[in-house]
Protein backbone atom coordinates (compact mmCIF):
# COMPACT_ATOMS: atom_id res chain seq x y z
CA UNK A 1 0.00 0.00 0.00
CA UNK A 2 1.04 3.52 -0.68
CA UNK A 3 0.02 4.58 2.78
CA UNK A 4 3.19 3.17 4.32
CA UNK A 5 5.29 5.75 2.53
CA UNK A 6 3.15 8.70 3.48
CA UNK A 7 5.08 11.46 5.20
CA UNK A 8 3.76 11.89 8.72
CA UNK A 9 2.19 15.31 9.04
CA UNK A 10 2.71 17.09 12.32
CA UNK A 11 -0.37 17.54 14.41
CA UNK A 12 -1.03 21.15 15.13
CA UNK A 13 -4.19 22.19 16.88
CA UNK A 14 -4.78 25.33 14.90
CA UNK A 15 -8.19 26.41 13.64
CA UNK A 16 -7.08 25.73 10.12
CA UNK A 17 -6.01 22.22 10.94
CA UNK A 18 -9.21 21.37 12.72
CA UNK A 19 -11.40 22.75 10.01
CA UNK A 20 -9.46 22.25 6.83
CA UNK A 21 -11.51 19.26 5.73
CA UNK A 22 -14.67 21.32 6.01
CA UNK A 23 -13.33 24.57 4.61
CA UNK A 24 -11.16 23.35 1.76
CA UNK A 25 -14.03 22.31 -0.52
CA UNK A 26 -15.34 25.85 -0.45
CA UNK A 27 -11.92 27.32 -1.10
CA UNK A 28 -11.53 24.90 -3.97
CA UNK A 29 -14.90 25.77 -5.45
CA UNK A 30 -14.45 29.50 -5.14
CA UNK A 31 -12.37 30.22 -8.27
CA UNK A 32 -14.66 28.13 -10.44
CA UNK A 33 -17.80 29.77 -9.17
CA UNK A 34 -16.23 33.21 -9.34
CA UNK A 35 -15.33 32.77 -12.99
CA UNK A 36 -18.82 31.57 -13.76
CA UNK A 37 -20.28 34.59 -12.12
CA UNK A 38 -18.08 36.89 -14.17
CA UNK A 39 -18.71 35.06 -17.42
CA UNK A 40 -22.39 34.23 -17.07
CA UNK A 41 -24.25 36.22 -14.46
CA UNK A 42 -22.62 39.58 -15.04
CA UNK A 43 -23.09 39.66 -18.83
CA UNK A 44 -26.73 38.64 -18.48
CA UNK A 45 -27.47 41.55 -16.18
CA UNK A 46 -25.43 43.84 -18.37
CA UNK A 47 -27.41 42.71 -21.42
CA UNK A 48 -30.70 43.37 -19.65
CA UNK A 49 -29.48 46.86 -18.75
CA UNK A 50 -28.28 47.67 -22.26
CA UNK A 51 -31.50 46.38 -23.80
CA UNK A 52 -33.42 49.36 -22.41
CA UNK A 53 -31.12 51.83 -24.12
CA UNK A 54 -30.06 53.00 -27.51
CA UNK A 55 -26.30 52.73 -27.75
CA UNK A 56 -23.64 52.52 -30.44
CA UNK A 57 -21.06 51.12 -28.02
CA UNK A 58 -19.01 54.30 -27.95
CA UNK A 59 -20.93 57.28 -26.60
CA UNK A 60 -23.27 57.41 -23.64
CA UNK A 61 -26.21 54.96 -23.74
CA UNK A 62 -29.50 56.75 -24.11
CA UNK A 63 -32.40 55.21 -22.18
CA UNK A 64 -35.37 54.41 -24.39
CA UNK A 65 -37.48 52.21 -22.16
CA UNK A 66 -39.18 49.34 -23.92
CA UNK A 67 -38.74 50.73 -27.46
CA UNK A 68 -36.29 47.97 -28.46
CA UNK A 69 -38.69 45.26 -27.39
CA UNK A 70 -41.57 46.93 -29.18
CA UNK A 71 -39.53 47.07 -32.37
CA UNK A 72 -38.59 43.42 -31.96
CA UNK A 73 -42.26 42.46 -31.67
CA UNK A 74 -42.93 43.80 -35.17
CA UNK A 75 -39.66 42.67 -36.75
CA UNK A 76 -40.20 39.92 -39.39
CA UNK A 77 -36.47 39.09 -39.33
CA UNK A 78 -36.84 38.20 -35.68
CA UNK A 79 -39.53 35.62 -36.45
CA UNK A 80 -37.57 34.14 -39.34
CA UNK A 81 -34.60 33.70 -37.03
CA UNK A 82 -36.73 32.23 -34.28
CA UNK A 83 -38.28 29.75 -36.73
CA UNK A 84 -34.83 28.69 -37.89
CA UNK A 85 -33.73 28.18 -34.30
CA UNK A 86 -36.58 25.74 -33.80
CA UNK A 87 -35.79 23.92 -37.06
CA UNK A 88 -32.15 23.61 -36.01
CA UNK A 89 -33.01 22.17 -32.66
CA UNK A 90 -35.55 19.66 -33.98
CA UNK A 91 -33.47 18.41 -36.90
CA UNK A 92 -30.27 18.32 -34.91
CA UNK A 93 -31.84 15.92 -32.47
CA UNK A 94 -32.13 13.46 -35.37
CA UNK A 95 -28.41 12.85 -34.90
CA UNK A 96 -29.25 10.83 -31.79
CA UNK A 97 -31.50 8.14 -33.35
CA UNK A 98 -29.34 8.13 -36.49
CA UNK A 99 -26.22 7.54 -34.40
CA UNK A 100 -28.00 4.91 -32.34
CA UNK A 101 -29.12 2.91 -35.35
CA UNK A 102 -25.78 3.00 -37.11
CA UNK A 103 -24.15 1.93 -33.86
CA UNK A 104 -26.64 -0.91 -33.36
CA UNK A 105 -25.98 -2.05 -36.88
CA UNK A 106 -22.21 -1.93 -36.59
CA UNK A 107 -22.38 -3.63 -33.24
CA UNK A 108 -23.64 -6.77 -34.94
CA UNK A 109 -20.63 -8.78 -35.95
CA UNK A 110 -19.06 -6.50 -38.50
CA UNK A 111 -15.45 -7.20 -39.31
CA UNK A 112 -12.94 -4.48 -38.49
CA UNK A 113 -15.08 -2.48 -36.10
CA UNK A 114 -12.06 -0.64 -34.73
CA UNK A 115 -11.23 0.91 -38.08
CA UNK A 116 -14.77 2.23 -38.41
CA UNK A 117 -14.61 3.71 -34.99
CA UNK A 118 -11.47 5.60 -36.00
CA UNK A 119 -13.02 6.82 -39.23
CA UNK A 120 -16.17 8.03 -37.53
CA UNK A 121 -14.14 9.72 -34.95
CA UNK A 122 -12.45 12.10 -37.38
CA UNK A 123 -15.40 14.32 -38.33
CA UNK A 124 -15.88 15.23 -34.71
CA UNK A 125 -12.32 16.42 -34.10
CA UNK A 126 -12.19 18.80 -37.06
CA UNK A 127 -13.19 22.40 -36.80
CA UNK A 128 -16.69 23.60 -37.69
CA UNK A 129 -15.03 26.14 -39.95
CA UNK A 130 -13.56 23.37 -42.08
CA UNK A 131 -16.87 21.47 -42.03
CA UNK A 132 -18.61 24.60 -43.27
CA UNK A 133 -16.11 25.23 -46.04
CA UNK A 134 -16.13 21.64 -47.26
CA UNK A 135 -19.92 21.58 -47.41
CA UNK A 136 -20.08 24.97 -49.13
CA UNK A 137 -17.91 23.47 -51.78
CA UNK A 138 -20.02 20.31 -51.90
CA UNK A 139 -23.13 22.45 -52.52
CA UNK A 140 -21.49 24.74 -55.11
CA UNK A 141 -24.01 25.00 -57.98
CA UNK A 142 -21.34 24.87 -60.68
CA UNK A 143 -18.53 22.67 -59.35
CA UNK A 144 -19.91 20.99 -56.25
CA UNK A 145 -20.14 17.23 -56.02
CA UNK A 146 -23.81 17.40 -55.11
CA UNK A 147 -24.80 18.93 -58.40
CA UNK A 148 -22.44 16.73 -60.37
CA UNK A 149 -24.21 13.75 -58.82
CA UNK A 150 -27.64 15.27 -59.42
CA UNK A 151 -26.55 15.73 -63.02
CA UNK A 152 -25.92 11.99 -63.34
CA UNK A 153 -29.53 11.24 -62.59
CA UNK A 154 -30.70 14.06 -64.79
CA UNK A 155 -31.69 16.65 -62.21
CA UNK A 156 -30.96 20.30 -62.74
CA UNK A 157 -28.49 22.18 -60.57
CA UNK A 158 -29.79 23.25 -57.18
CA UNK A 159 -28.13 26.18 -55.50
CA UNK A 160 -28.70 24.90 -52.00
CA UNK A 161 -27.09 27.79 -50.18
CA UNK A 162 -28.58 30.41 -52.48
CA UNK A 163 -32.17 29.25 -52.22
CA UNK A 164 -34.18 30.51 -49.23
CA UNK A 165 -36.19 27.27 -49.22
CA UNK A 166 -33.19 24.96 -48.83
CA UNK A 167 -30.51 27.02 -47.17
CA UNK A 168 -31.22 26.23 -43.51
CA UNK A 169 -31.58 22.52 -44.21
CA UNK A 170 -28.34 22.55 -46.18
CA UNK A 171 -26.44 24.06 -43.27
CA UNK A 172 -28.06 21.71 -40.76
CA UNK A 173 -27.00 18.73 -42.85
CA UNK A 174 -23.41 19.96 -42.66
CA UNK A 175 -23.71 20.15 -38.89
CA UNK A 176 -25.35 16.74 -38.64
CA UNK A 177 -22.34 15.11 -40.24
CA UNK A 178 -19.98 15.40 -37.25
CA UNK A 179 -22.85 15.25 -34.77
CA UNK A 180 -24.13 11.90 -36.01
CA UNK A 181 -20.62 10.50 -35.99
CA UNK A 182 -20.26 11.64 -32.42
CA UNK A 183 -23.53 10.08 -31.25
CA UNK A 184 -22.50 6.88 -32.93
CA UNK A 185 -19.20 6.69 -31.11
CA UNK A 186 -21.06 7.38 -27.91
CA UNK A 187 -23.50 4.52 -28.50
CA UNK A 188 -20.83 2.13 -29.76
CA UNK A 189 -18.96 2.71 -26.52
CA UNK A 190 -22.16 2.34 -24.56
CA UNK A 191 -23.11 -0.89 -26.32
CA UNK A 192 -19.85 -2.45 -25.17
CA UNK A 193 -21.16 -2.28 -21.65
CA UNK A 194 -24.58 -3.75 -22.36
CA UNK A 195 -25.00 -6.79 -20.19
CA UNK A 196 -25.22 -9.93 -22.39
CA UNK A 197 -27.06 -11.80 -19.65
CA UNK A 198 -29.92 -9.33 -19.78
CA UNK A 199 -30.08 -9.71 -23.55
CA UNK A 200 -30.20 -13.46 -23.11
CA UNK A 201 -32.92 -13.15 -20.50
CA UNK A 202 -34.85 -10.89 -22.85
CA UNK A 203 -34.54 -13.44 -25.59
CA UNK A 204 -35.86 -16.19 -23.33
CA UNK A 205 -38.83 -13.96 -22.65
CA UNK A 206 -39.35 -13.78 -26.38
CA UNK A 207 -38.33 -10.16 -26.80
CA UNK A 208 -37.23 -9.35 -30.31
CA UNK A 209 -36.28 -6.42 -32.46
CA UNK A 210 -38.00 -3.26 -31.37
CA UNK A 211 -39.21 -4.59 -28.03
CA UNK A 212 -35.76 -5.86 -27.15
CA UNK A 213 -34.33 -2.46 -28.04
CA UNK A 214 -36.96 -0.53 -26.16
CA UNK A 215 -37.09 -2.53 -22.94
CA UNK A 216 -33.70 -4.19 -22.62
CA UNK A 217 -31.04 -2.29 -24.55
CA UNK A 218 -32.12 1.35 -24.32
CA UNK A 219 -32.46 1.46 -20.52
CA UNK A 220 -28.86 0.31 -20.28
CA UNK A 221 -27.79 3.01 -22.70
CA UNK A 222 -29.32 5.77 -20.64
CA UNK A 223 -26.01 7.42 -19.63
CA UNK A 224 -25.01 7.57 -23.29
CA UNK A 225 -28.38 9.05 -24.22
CA UNK A 226 -28.07 11.71 -21.57
CA UNK A 227 -24.66 12.83 -22.86
CA UNK A 228 -25.90 12.63 -26.45
CA UNK A 229 -28.79 14.96 -25.63
CA UNK A 230 -26.65 17.46 -23.79
CA UNK A 231 -23.97 17.61 -26.46
CA UNK A 232 -26.44 17.68 -29.36
CA UNK A 233 -28.40 20.55 -27.89
CA UNK A 234 -25.21 22.45 -27.21
CA UNK A 235 -24.28 21.73 -30.83
CA UNK A 236 -27.61 22.97 -32.18
CA UNK A 237 -27.14 26.23 -30.37
CA UNK A 238 -23.67 26.65 -31.75
CA UNK A 239 -25.12 26.95 -35.24
CA UNK A 240 -23.51 30.37 -35.44
CA UNK A 241 -20.14 29.14 -36.69
CA UNK A 242 -21.55 27.18 -39.60
CA UNK A 243 -23.95 29.92 -40.63
CA UNK A 244 -21.33 32.63 -40.62
CA UNK A 245 -18.93 30.48 -42.66
CA UNK A 246 -21.43 29.08 -45.13
CA UNK A 247 -23.91 31.85 -45.89
CA UNK A 248 -23.33 34.76 -43.54
CA UNK A 249 -27.04 34.68 -42.81
CA UNK A 250 -28.11 34.96 -46.44
CA UNK A 251 -29.80 34.76 -48.83
CA UNK A 252 -32.00 37.66 -47.72
CA UNK A 253 -31.40 36.75 -44.08
CA UNK A 254 -33.21 33.45 -44.56
CA UNK A 255 -30.58 31.32 -42.83
CA UNK A 256 -30.22 33.53 -39.77
CA UNK A 257 -30.84 32.20 -36.31
CA UNK A 258 -31.42 34.49 -33.33
CA UNK A 259 -27.81 34.52 -32.24
CA UNK A 260 -26.67 35.37 -35.72
CA UNK A 261 -29.26 38.10 -36.10
CA UNK A 262 -28.16 39.57 -32.83
CA UNK A 263 -24.57 39.57 -33.99
CA UNK A 264 -25.53 41.32 -37.22
CA UNK A 265 -27.46 44.01 -35.42
CA UNK A 266 -24.98 44.68 -32.67
CA UNK A 267 -21.50 44.01 -33.96
CA UNK A 268 -21.27 43.70 -37.69
CA UNK A 269 -20.95 46.28 -40.42
CA UNK A 270 -24.74 46.54 -40.56
CA UNK A 271 -24.62 48.81 -37.58
CA UNK A 272 -23.70 48.95 -33.95
CA UNK A 273 -27.12 48.89 -32.36
CA UNK A 274 -26.05 47.45 -29.03
CA UNK A 275 -29.41 48.14 -27.37
CA UNK A 276 -31.44 46.29 -29.99
CA UNK A 277 -28.91 43.46 -30.03
CA UNK A 278 -29.09 43.17 -26.26
CA UNK A 279 -32.88 42.99 -26.47
CA UNK A 280 -32.58 40.02 -28.85
CA UNK A 281 -30.08 38.44 -26.48
CA UNK A 282 -32.45 38.85 -23.54
CA UNK A 283 -35.30 37.20 -25.44
CA UNK A 284 -32.94 34.42 -26.43
CA UNK A 285 -31.85 33.97 -22.82
CA UNK A 286 -35.44 33.77 -21.67
CA UNK A 287 -36.36 31.14 -24.24
CA UNK A 288 -33.28 29.14 -23.40
CA UNK A 289 -33.88 29.48 -19.71
CA UNK A 290 -37.32 27.85 -19.97
CA UNK A 291 -35.97 25.19 -22.21
CA UNK A 292 -32.87 24.40 -20.17
CA UNK A 293 -34.82 24.42 -16.95
CA UNK A 294 -37.36 21.98 -18.31
CA UNK A 295 -34.78 19.79 -19.94
CA UNK A 296 -32.45 19.57 -16.98
CA UNK A 297 -35.34 19.09 -14.61
CA UNK A 298 -36.77 16.16 -16.52
CA UNK A 299 -33.37 14.54 -17.03
CA UNK A 300 -32.73 15.04 -13.39
CA UNK A 301 -35.97 13.38 -12.37
CA UNK A 302 -35.10 10.41 -14.49
CA UNK A 303 -31.64 10.08 -12.97
CA UNK A 304 -33.15 10.23 -9.49
CA UNK A 305 -35.87 7.74 -10.28
CA UNK A 306 -33.37 5.17 -11.41
CA UNK B 1 -24.84 -9.42 -28.84
CA UNK B 2 -23.64 -12.91 -29.44
CA UNK B 3 -25.93 -14.45 -31.95
CA UNK B 4 -25.23 -17.03 -34.61
CA UNK B 5 -24.90 -15.16 -37.89
CA UNK B 6 -24.40 -16.84 -41.21
CA UNK B 7 -21.19 -15.99 -43.06
CA UNK B 8 -23.22 -14.54 -45.90
CA UNK B 9 -25.08 -12.20 -43.59
CA UNK B 10 -21.81 -11.20 -42.00
CA UNK B 11 -20.32 -10.31 -45.38
CA UNK B 12 -23.35 -8.16 -46.19
CA UNK B 13 -23.13 -6.44 -42.81
CA UNK B 14 -19.46 -5.77 -43.32
CA UNK B 15 -20.10 -4.33 -46.77
CA UNK B 16 -22.84 -2.00 -45.51
CA UNK B 17 -20.63 -1.04 -42.58
CA UNK B 18 -17.78 -0.20 -44.93
CA UNK B 19 -20.21 1.83 -47.03
CA UNK B 20 -21.29 3.90 -44.04
CA UNK B 21 -17.69 4.29 -42.94
CA UNK B 22 -16.55 5.55 -46.32
CA UNK B 23 -19.55 7.86 -46.59
CA UNK B 24 -18.76 9.46 -43.26
CA UNK B 25 -15.05 9.71 -43.91
CA UNK B 26 -15.49 10.80 -47.51
CA UNK B 27 -15.49 14.61 -47.07
CA UNK B 28 -12.15 14.47 -45.31
CA UNK B 29 -10.66 12.14 -47.90
CA UNK B 30 -11.96 14.27 -50.76
CA UNK B 31 -10.50 17.43 -49.26
CA UNK B 32 -7.17 15.72 -48.80
CA UNK B 33 -7.07 14.45 -52.39
CA UNK B 34 -8.16 17.75 -53.86
CA UNK B 35 -5.39 19.60 -52.06
CA UNK B 36 -2.93 17.88 -54.41
CA UNK B 37 -4.80 18.71 -57.61
CA UNK B 38 -4.40 21.67 -59.88
CA UNK B 39 -7.30 24.12 -59.81
CA UNK B 40 -8.55 22.85 -63.15
CA UNK B 41 -8.52 19.21 -62.03
CA UNK B 42 -10.23 20.13 -58.78
CA UNK B 43 -13.40 21.21 -60.57
CA UNK B 44 -13.30 18.59 -63.31
CA UNK B 45 -16.59 16.93 -64.20
CA UNK B 46 -16.69 13.95 -63.89
CA UNK B 47 -14.57 14.14 -60.72
CA UNK B 48 -11.04 12.76 -60.85
CA UNK B 49 -10.17 10.37 -58.03
CA UNK B 50 -6.59 9.24 -57.68
CA UNK B 51 -5.06 9.46 -61.13
CA UNK B 52 -3.99 13.03 -61.69
CA UNK B 53 -0.71 14.91 -61.56
CA UNK B 54 -0.09 15.23 -57.85
CA UNK B 55 1.24 18.66 -57.07
CA UNK B 56 2.32 20.55 -53.99
CA UNK B 57 1.82 23.97 -55.52
CA UNK B 58 -1.35 24.66 -53.50
CA UNK B 59 0.51 24.29 -50.23
CA UNK B 60 3.16 26.73 -51.45
CA UNK B 61 0.51 29.20 -52.52
CA UNK B 62 -1.29 29.00 -49.18
CA UNK B 63 1.91 29.49 -47.21
CA UNK B 64 2.77 32.49 -49.37
CA UNK B 65 -0.63 34.08 -48.84
CA UNK B 66 -0.72 33.72 -45.10
CA UNK B 67 1.93 32.56 -42.69
CA UNK B 68 0.74 29.13 -41.62
CA UNK B 69 3.24 28.64 -38.84
CA UNK B 70 2.35 31.83 -37.06
CA UNK B 71 -1.30 30.78 -36.94
CA UNK B 72 -0.31 27.28 -35.96
CA UNK B 73 1.74 28.59 -33.08
CA UNK B 74 -1.12 30.82 -31.96
CA UNK B 75 -3.42 27.80 -31.98
CA UNK B 76 -0.99 25.78 -29.88
CA UNK B 77 -0.53 28.50 -27.28
CA UNK B 78 -4.22 29.32 -27.06
CA UNK B 79 -5.52 25.76 -26.85
CA UNK B 80 -2.86 24.42 -24.50
CA UNK B 81 -2.81 27.59 -22.41
CA UNK B 82 -6.56 27.73 -21.92
CA UNK B 83 -6.78 24.03 -21.11
CA UNK B 84 -4.01 24.10 -18.53
CA UNK B 85 -5.41 27.22 -16.92
CA UNK B 86 -8.85 25.62 -16.91
CA UNK B 87 -7.51 22.46 -15.27
CA UNK B 88 -5.84 24.50 -12.53
CA UNK B 89 -9.23 25.94 -11.62
CA UNK B 90 -11.30 22.86 -12.33
CA UNK B 91 -9.29 20.20 -10.47
CA UNK B 92 -9.92 21.73 -7.03
CA UNK B 93 -13.55 22.46 -7.86
CA UNK B 94 -14.21 18.94 -9.13
CA UNK B 95 -12.33 17.54 -6.15
CA UNK B 96 -14.60 19.43 -3.79
CA UNK B 97 -17.74 18.31 -5.58
CA UNK B 98 -16.75 14.66 -5.90
CA UNK B 99 -15.37 14.03 -2.43
CA UNK B 100 -17.20 16.48 -0.24
CA UNK B 101 -20.62 16.56 -1.87
CA UNK B 102 -23.20 18.79 -0.28
CA UNK B 103 -26.89 19.16 -0.85
CA UNK B 104 -26.33 21.66 -3.61
CA UNK B 105 -23.49 19.88 -5.41
CA UNK B 106 -25.67 18.38 -8.12
CA UNK B 107 -27.43 21.69 -8.65
CA UNK B 108 -24.16 23.57 -8.98
CA UNK B 109 -22.99 21.01 -11.53
CA UNK B 110 -26.20 21.24 -13.51
CA UNK B 111 -26.07 24.99 -13.41
CA UNK B 112 -22.52 25.02 -14.72
CA UNK B 113 -23.44 22.66 -17.53
CA UNK B 114 -26.51 24.69 -18.42
CA UNK B 115 -24.35 27.77 -19.00
CA UNK B 116 -22.78 25.84 -21.82
CA UNK B 117 -26.16 25.82 -23.51
CA UNK B 118 -26.56 29.57 -23.48
CA UNK B 119 -25.65 31.00 -26.86
CA UNK B 120 -22.22 32.61 -26.66
CA UNK B 121 -23.46 35.56 -28.70
CA UNK B 122 -25.44 36.62 -25.67
CA UNK B 123 -22.26 37.41 -23.78
CA UNK B 124 -20.34 38.62 -26.80
CA UNK B 125 -21.26 42.28 -26.44
CA UNK B 126 -20.38 42.64 -22.75
CA UNK B 127 -17.21 40.60 -23.17
CA UNK B 128 -16.21 42.48 -26.28
CA UNK B 129 -16.55 45.74 -24.36
CA UNK B 130 -14.51 44.45 -21.42
CA UNK B 131 -11.83 43.26 -23.81
CA UNK B 132 -11.75 46.59 -25.59
CA UNK B 133 -11.41 48.50 -22.34
CA UNK B 134 -8.69 46.23 -21.01
CA UNK B 135 -6.77 46.14 -24.28
CA UNK B 136 -7.23 42.38 -24.65
CA UNK B 137 -8.67 42.41 -28.16
CA UNK B 138 -6.53 40.46 -30.61
CA UNK B 139 -4.19 39.18 -27.92
CA UNK B 140 -3.39 35.59 -27.08
CA UNK B 141 -3.82 36.30 -23.38
CA UNK B 142 -7.38 37.39 -24.02
CA UNK B 143 -8.20 34.29 -26.00
CA UNK B 144 -6.64 32.00 -23.42
CA UNK B 145 -8.92 33.53 -20.80
CA UNK B 146 -12.07 33.36 -22.91
CA UNK B 147 -11.54 29.80 -24.10
CA UNK B 148 -10.73 28.75 -20.56
CA UNK B 149 -14.03 30.25 -19.45
CA UNK B 150 -16.16 28.64 -22.12
CA UNK B 151 -14.66 25.20 -21.65
CA UNK B 152 -14.58 25.32 -17.86
CA UNK B 153 -18.03 23.72 -17.44
CA UNK B 154 -16.98 20.80 -19.62
CA UNK B 155 -13.68 20.40 -17.80
CA UNK B 156 -15.29 20.46 -14.36
CA UNK B 157 -18.05 18.10 -15.46
CA UNK B 158 -15.61 15.59 -16.90
CA UNK B 159 -13.22 15.70 -13.98
CA UNK B 160 -16.14 15.29 -11.61
CA UNK B 161 -17.22 12.13 -13.42
CA UNK B 162 -13.71 10.71 -13.22
CA UNK B 163 -13.12 11.69 -9.61
CA UNK B 164 -16.37 10.10 -8.56
CA UNK B 165 -15.07 6.75 -9.71
CA UNK B 166 -12.27 6.93 -7.16
CA UNK B 167 -13.58 5.17 -4.08
CA UNK B 168 -13.84 7.48 -1.10
CA UNK B 169 -12.70 4.69 1.23
CA UNK B 170 -9.17 4.97 -0.07
CA UNK B 171 -9.08 8.59 0.96
CA UNK B 172 -10.57 7.66 4.32
CA UNK B 173 -7.85 5.08 4.78
CA UNK B 174 -5.16 7.60 3.95
CA UNK B 175 -6.68 10.03 6.41
CA UNK B 176 -6.74 7.31 9.09
CA UNK B 177 -3.07 6.74 8.49
CA UNK B 178 -2.48 10.36 9.34
CA UNK B 179 -2.20 11.83 5.88
CA UNK B 180 -2.94 15.53 5.85
CA UNK B 181 -4.99 17.07 3.13
CA UNK B 182 -1.93 17.98 1.15
CA UNK B 183 -0.33 14.56 1.13
CA UNK B 184 -3.71 12.98 0.54
CA UNK B 185 -4.07 14.96 -2.65
CA UNK B 186 -0.48 14.57 -3.81
CA UNK B 187 0.20 10.94 -2.94
CA UNK B 188 -3.18 9.25 -3.13
CA UNK B 189 -5.55 11.18 -5.30
CA UNK B 190 -3.37 12.51 -8.07
CA UNK B 191 -1.89 9.18 -9.19
CA UNK B 192 -5.37 7.70 -9.43
CA UNK B 193 -6.78 10.68 -11.26
CA UNK B 194 -4.07 10.97 -13.90
CA UNK B 195 -5.85 9.00 -16.64
CA UNK B 196 -9.01 11.05 -16.20
CA UNK B 197 -7.10 14.30 -16.20
CA UNK B 198 -5.23 13.22 -19.33
CA UNK B 199 -8.46 12.50 -21.19
CA UNK B 200 -9.89 15.81 -20.10
CA UNK B 201 -6.74 17.63 -21.17
CA UNK B 202 -6.74 16.06 -24.63
CA UNK B 203 -10.41 16.63 -25.33
CA UNK B 204 -10.27 20.22 -24.23
CA UNK B 205 -7.21 20.99 -26.29
CA UNK B 206 -9.20 19.79 -29.28
CA UNK B 207 -12.29 21.78 -28.31
CA UNK B 208 -10.20 24.90 -27.85
CA UNK B 209 -8.30 24.25 -31.05
CA UNK B 210 -11.55 24.12 -33.00
CA UNK B 211 -13.28 26.98 -31.27
CA UNK B 212 -14.29 29.36 -34.00
CA UNK B 213 -16.78 31.81 -32.60
CA UNK B 214 -14.56 33.60 -30.13
CA UNK B 215 -11.37 33.35 -32.10
CA UNK B 216 -13.04 34.87 -35.15
CA UNK B 217 -14.71 37.67 -33.25
CA UNK B 218 -11.99 38.68 -30.83
CA UNK B 219 -8.96 38.56 -33.09
CA UNK B 220 -7.88 40.44 -36.16
CA UNK B 221 -4.41 39.32 -37.14
CA UNK B 222 -1.90 39.19 -34.29
CA UNK B 223 -3.46 36.45 -32.22
CA UNK B 224 -5.44 34.76 -35.01
CA UNK B 225 -5.23 30.96 -34.73
CA UNK B 226 -5.78 28.38 -37.47
CA UNK B 227 -9.57 28.74 -37.40
CA UNK B 228 -9.17 32.34 -38.51
CA UNK B 229 -6.57 31.30 -41.06
CA UNK B 230 -8.98 28.85 -42.64
CA UNK B 231 -11.98 31.16 -42.37
CA UNK B 232 -10.13 33.73 -44.44
CA UNK B 233 -10.55 31.35 -47.35
CA UNK B 234 -14.33 31.36 -47.12
CA UNK B 235 -15.58 34.01 -49.52
CA UNK B 236 -12.97 35.89 -51.50
CA UNK B 237 -11.19 32.74 -52.61
CA UNK B 238 -14.42 30.87 -53.02
CA UNK B 239 -13.63 29.32 -56.34
CA UNK B 240 -10.08 28.18 -55.63
CA UNK B 241 -11.07 24.81 -54.29
CA UNK B 242 -7.65 23.20 -54.52
CA UNK B 243 -6.09 25.96 -52.42
CA UNK B 244 -9.03 25.88 -50.06
CA UNK B 245 -8.47 22.14 -49.66
CA UNK B 246 -4.77 22.62 -49.05
CA UNK B 247 -5.49 25.23 -46.37
CA UNK B 248 -8.13 22.98 -44.79
CA UNK B 249 -5.78 20.02 -44.77
CA UNK B 250 -3.06 22.10 -43.14
CA UNK B 251 -5.50 23.37 -40.54
CA UNK B 252 -6.90 20.01 -39.52
CA UNK B 253 -3.80 17.85 -39.95
CA UNK B 254 -2.26 18.56 -36.52
CA UNK B 255 -5.47 17.73 -34.71
CA UNK B 256 -6.16 14.62 -36.79
CA UNK B 257 -2.67 13.30 -36.11
CA UNK B 258 -2.94 14.03 -32.43
CA UNK B 259 -6.41 12.48 -32.39
CA UNK B 260 -5.23 9.35 -34.13
CA UNK B 261 -2.56 8.65 -31.55
CA UNK B 262 -4.66 9.40 -28.51
CA UNK B 263 -7.88 7.84 -29.70
CA UNK B 264 -8.48 5.72 -26.67
CA UNK B 265 -8.17 8.58 -24.20
CA UNK B 266 -10.18 10.79 -26.51
CA UNK B 267 -13.09 8.42 -26.82
CA UNK B 268 -13.10 8.24 -23.06
CA UNK B 269 -13.13 12.01 -23.02
CA UNK B 270 -15.77 12.35 -25.74
CA UNK B 271 -18.11 10.17 -23.76
CA UNK B 272 -17.41 12.27 -20.66
CA UNK B 273 -16.31 9.14 -18.84
CA UNK B 274 -19.98 8.51 -18.18
CA UNK B 275 -20.22 5.77 -20.75
CA UNK B 276 -17.97 2.79 -20.36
Amino acid sequence: MTTATLPQSRVRRSWWHRNQIAVTPWLFLAPGILFFAVYVILPIFQSVGISFTQWDGLGAPEPVGLANYRELWDDPAFYTSLRNNVIWLLLYLLAIPAGLFIALFLNQTVTGIRIYKSLFFFPFVISQVVVGLVFTWFYDPAFGLLNIMLGWIGLGPINVLGDPAYVTYGIILAGLWPQTAYCMILYLTGLNAVNPELIEAGRLDNAKGWRMLRHVVLPQLRPATFIAFVVTIIGALRSFDLISIMTNGGPFGESRVLSFYMFEVALSEYGFRMGYGAAIAVVLFLIMLCFIAYFLWSMWREEQGR
Amino acid sequence: MARAITPGRKAVNTAIGAGIGILIFFPILWTFLTSFKSEATAIADPPVWFFFDWTFENYGAVQERSNYFRHFWNSVIISVGSTVLGLLIAVPAAWAMAFVPGKQTKNVLMWMLSTKMLPPVGVLVPLYLIFRDWGLLDTRTGLVIVLMLINLPIIIWMLYTYFKEIPGEILEAARMDGAGLQSEIIYVLTPMAVPGIASTLLLNIILAWNEAFWTLNLTASNAAPLTAFIASYSSPEGLFYAKLSAASTMAIAPILIMGWFSQKQLVRGLTFGAVK
